[in-house]
């Protein structure tokens, strides 16, 4: 097996490997580090709601919640819980389910081997009755009830209702009480077999490992597994209208001033992971030039006492869509629209200096060489270059790549008053 | 295989002006430099809680919020941060500075020296009007402390433990929040919050951590950098103890429309013990809520599904432990009975070998995996510190090692009740 180098300035090996099955290895073994991270991924996610149609079937919907049920449930199988026999190695397992992914980890500190093959085992092995899916029900309707009392969900989901007219990412990751109690076995088999495919996979190692170790194991696992090269292309995401569904979308809530929550819906629609990828970055570089600590337009609107600490600006893109949100608990949400605005507007007109975009660069080029501090942030950094089909080793020089002309292309094509909608929390009044 | 580094602090000063330990290793792309002054909880707490806000506003040299962040970006994002801890009777003032290590960025020469530079020009040269703060900044910052403590009812688990705490230790210094009373807040007078900062800069007792890849003669040099241009003169006391009264089990209520229900439950622990014992306590934990295979977490989420979470955590620093879930109402005496029958059976022998065993991997795990990270490597050993005991992490592990499953049942029996803070939502 060849490691190869990540970057020049880093000293960073890694290697990957597309294995029988058609699942791609990624490891990036680390001197000196005790603890070794491994990340399963899947190309599934809450927003595919849609199963491709089968030799019986069309495609058919999904009930809202289902990838994230479906992430529980893997954890149990006819032994018992999963996470019982990581434990017994005394490991620590997790998953999460996104809009477009879900994800499967274990950390520990020995016996690498072991956890591993139970990682490939128990998200290769799905095990469903009518029993454990009931049980399940139960757990998720009160970590669904958890996110209903959260502001912060709520602005999020409510911000997303009115950028989105029919695009999956409007519903709850997590779905309804009502819908997942839709939920059957035979639905989990179903979405299993369509979406859980080794081509549609990938599996992320980093941390104090043996690399020939690992290597090993994750191909002699690959090698019993039915080979599926492709994976799957096709997702069914709906959103062909780019305009808005509202401009506005109001709740009331336990908080002490309002959350205020701006999103602008992006018009662009990238046709690879590598434009996906360019385009967040491009849009963030603007982001934080006009609105990060250091700019003008941030210590303004701090000395006008409409921000504070908890203001924040992101871009986060999908491919067919994608959005900036703009942040903020702030007093006044009305003006705080106004003003940024008014500073999107000026800074059109302006441009964004040179040098301000190179300061902000050199930051990200710092953060990046941060980043494998953390054997968490690089394995999820990692899995998100496989979903976008991308190398560990571009994202350095697409820091690097990255020019000032693109990031003024980008501040006039993305941020359309016409396409913005703005989500705001009020304080709900209580009786004494 | 690849080499695993164990990890250990070494002291380079126990001073009378600060202690320096420092961690040399080349695993970490970064070098930090982190500041602890400890204060008193048994004082008013907000002017301390105050000076991390006015603090990141601006100094001599970066006259302003946004010249500063120009500055630390610059650096190649260098990071610097200022905050405030509550442990045991202290209320710590915590400042760092996390840079890339300047063979790691093309041009990085200098980076270190200016990296700590801006943290020194913050600590200790902040932006004063004849004999005070700004009156204009000082105004805005008390209304954004102000707006933080007030905030804290925005996240319905992080309020029910702030009110348990309130509740369990009344009248107590452990029962301030770290960032104080809003109402006090809004009294903070300029001058006066001016002269504290004057006192508690020189005379705080203070620690400080190097860890990356620096020579040990260059760690000095950023760490004694920290507090340049002060003259030090570090008043030694011990802040008040609490009296451990602690409550008996009593419930306190409080309803909000809410889909979900928080409950938390405070019990005290007996920490001036044996060491058998006392380590014996990071089992319990542990077997009783520190993880999936935990009793708690088996039979209120997975055998009755009650609740999506259920787990418990352990201040050994104060010997506070706290059982925490989220639950429908209805279930409330159902859950309280759980959790008694599960500390009930630890209390009598029932552990299983399995849980036992379970709980030992956890914590060895648990304790590897800090020497991975600078800031949980430089936080467990200052807390470690603070109990007075081991702060090697070898060495904690050798301890470790010695806990027996008897030593676990005795240690059940340093846990008593406390008070318990039930957010009962009425909305689902």
């Amino acid at each position: 097996m060849v490691l190869q180098s990540i970057d020049n300035n880093v000293d960073e090996q890694f290697s990957t490997v597309k294995l029988s099955s058609g699942l791609t290895l990624v490891m990036n073994p680390k001197r000196g580090f005790s603890k070794t991270m491994g990340l399963m991924g899947v190309k599934f996610g809450s927003a595919d709601n849609v199963l491709p149609a089968n030799g019986r079937n069309g495609p058919r919907a999904l009930p809202d919640g289902t990838a994230h049920f479906l992430e529980h449930k893997l954890f149990e199988d006819a032994d018992g819980d999963v996470s019982d026999r990581f434990a017994a190695n005394g490991a620590l397992c997790n998953a999460s389910t996104g809009f477009t992914t879900t994800s499967y980890m274990f950390s520990c500190t020995n016996k690498v081997a072991d956890n591993l093959r139970l990682l490939l085992s128990f998200v290769q092995s799905p095990y469903f009755t009518d029993e454990l899916v009931k049980k399940e029900q139960g757990i998720i309707q009160q970590e669904i009830k958890m996110y209903d009392d959260d502001p912060g969900w709520i602005v999020f989901f409510n911000l997303l209702k009115s950028l989105y007219r029919e695009h999956p990412i409007r519903q709850n990751i997590a779905g309804t009480a009502e819908s997942i109690a839709e939920i059957t076995p035979s639905f989990l088999e179903e979405c299993y077999s369509s979406f859980y495919r080794p081509g549609n996979m990938a599996l992320v190692l980093v941390g104090g490992f043996d690399p020939n170790e690992v290597l090993e194991v994750a191909s002699r696992d690959a090698d019993g597994r039915q080979a599926d090269q492709k994976g799957l292309n096709h997702r069914f995401f709906t959103e062909t209208d780019r305009s808005i569904a509202s401009p506005v979308e109001q709740a009331e809530m336990i908080v002490y001033r309002p959350k205020f929550l701006m999103g602008f819906k992006d018009a662009t629609f990238c046709d690879s992971g590598r434009e996906t990828e360019m385009v967040e970055l491009r849009t963030q570089l603007v982001l934080d030039c006009l609105l990060s600590r250091s700019s003008p337009a941030y210590e303004e609107l701090y000395a006008e006492d409409v921000i504070d600490d908890s203001f924040s600006a992101y871009y986060s893109g999908y491919g067919d869509s994608g959005h900036t949100i703009i942040s903020a608990d702030t007093r006044e949400p009305e003006r705080l629209k106004q003003r940024l605005l008014d500073i999107l507007a000026a800074a059109r007109t302006e441009g964004i200096e040179k040098e301000t975009f190179e300061r902000i660069r050199n930051k990200y080029l710092g953060n990046y060489v941060r980043m494998f501090n953390s054997i968490e942030s690089t394995a999820y950094s990692f899995l998100g270059c496989f979903f976008r089909g991308l190398w560990p080793s571009e994202l350095a020089d697409m820091i690097r790549e990255v020019t000032h002309e693109e990031l003024i292309e980008r501040l006039h094509t993305h941020f359309d008053p016409d396409n913005l909608s703005v989500s705001v929390i009020l304080p709900l009044d209580q009786p004494e | 295989m690849l080499n695993k580094e164990t990890c250990s602090f070494d002291t380079l000063e126990r001073g009378a002006e600060y202690d320096i330990h420092f961690l040399h290793s080349r695993k970490f792309k970064t070098v930090t430099v982190k500041a602890f002054l400890m204060g008193r909880l048994d004082r008013d707490v907000e002017e301390e809680a105050i000076l991390p806000f006015i603090l990141k506003r601006g100094s001599g040299k970066y006259p302003t919020l946004a010249k500063i962040s120009r500055k630390l970006e610059f650096l190649y994002g260098t990071k610097l941060s200022l905050d405030t801890l509550k442990l045991d009777e202290r209320q710590i003032f915590v400042t760092a500075v996390d840079m890339v290590n300047d063979r790691l960025v093309p041009g990085g020469e200098g980076l270190l020296k200016d990296g700590i530079g801006v943290l020194n020009d913050v600590l200790t040269n902040p932006r004063s009007d004849n004999g005070s703060f700004p009156e204009d900044l000082f105004a805005s910052e008390k209304r954004n402390l102000e707006r933080l403590i007030r905030s804290q009812i925005n996240d319905k688990g992080v309020y029910a433990n702030i009110r348990l705490v309130e509740e369990m230790f009344k009248g107590e210094p452990f029962g301030k929040f770290q960032w104080g009373d809003a109402e006090k807040v809004a009294l903070l007078d300029s001058a006066r919050t001016w002269s504290f900062f004057k006192k508690f800069i020189a005379g705080a007792p203070s620690v400080l951590y190097v860890v990356g890849d620096v020579e040990r003669d260059k760690a000095r040099e950023l760490a004694t950098t920290v507090f340049d241009g002060v003259k030090r003169s570090v008043v030694h006391s011990t802040p008040t103890e609490g009296t451990k009264t602690g409550g008996n089990g009593e419930v306190i209520e409080e309803e909000q429309p809410l889909e979900q229900s928080k409950l938390v439950m405070g019990f005290n622990v007996e920490r001036d013990c044996d060491e058998e014992l006392y380590y014996a306590l990071f089992f319990y934990n542990s077997i009783l809520g520190g993880g999936s295979f935990s009793k708690l977490f088996k039979n209120v989420r997975e055998k009755e599904s009650l609740a999506y979470y259920a787990h418990s955590v352990y201040d050994k620093v104060k010997g506070f432990l706290r059982v925490g879930a989220g639950i429908h109402r209805d279930n409330f005496d159902r859950i309280l009975e759980i959790v008694a029958e599960q500390m009930d059976d630890i209390v009598k022998g029932r552990v299983t070998d399995e849980e036992f065993s379970n709980a030992r991997k956890a914590l060895f795990s648990g304790l590897q995996g800090v020497q991975d990270s600078p800031s949980q490597l430089i936080d467990y050993h200052l807390v470690a510190s603070l109990t007075g005991r081991e702060t090697g992490l070898d060495k904690i592990m050798n301890k470790l090692k010695k806990v027996k499953p008897e030593h676990v049942v005795a240690a059940a029996r340093l846990v008593s009740p406390g008070k318990t803070f039930f957010l009962k939502g009425t909305a689902g």
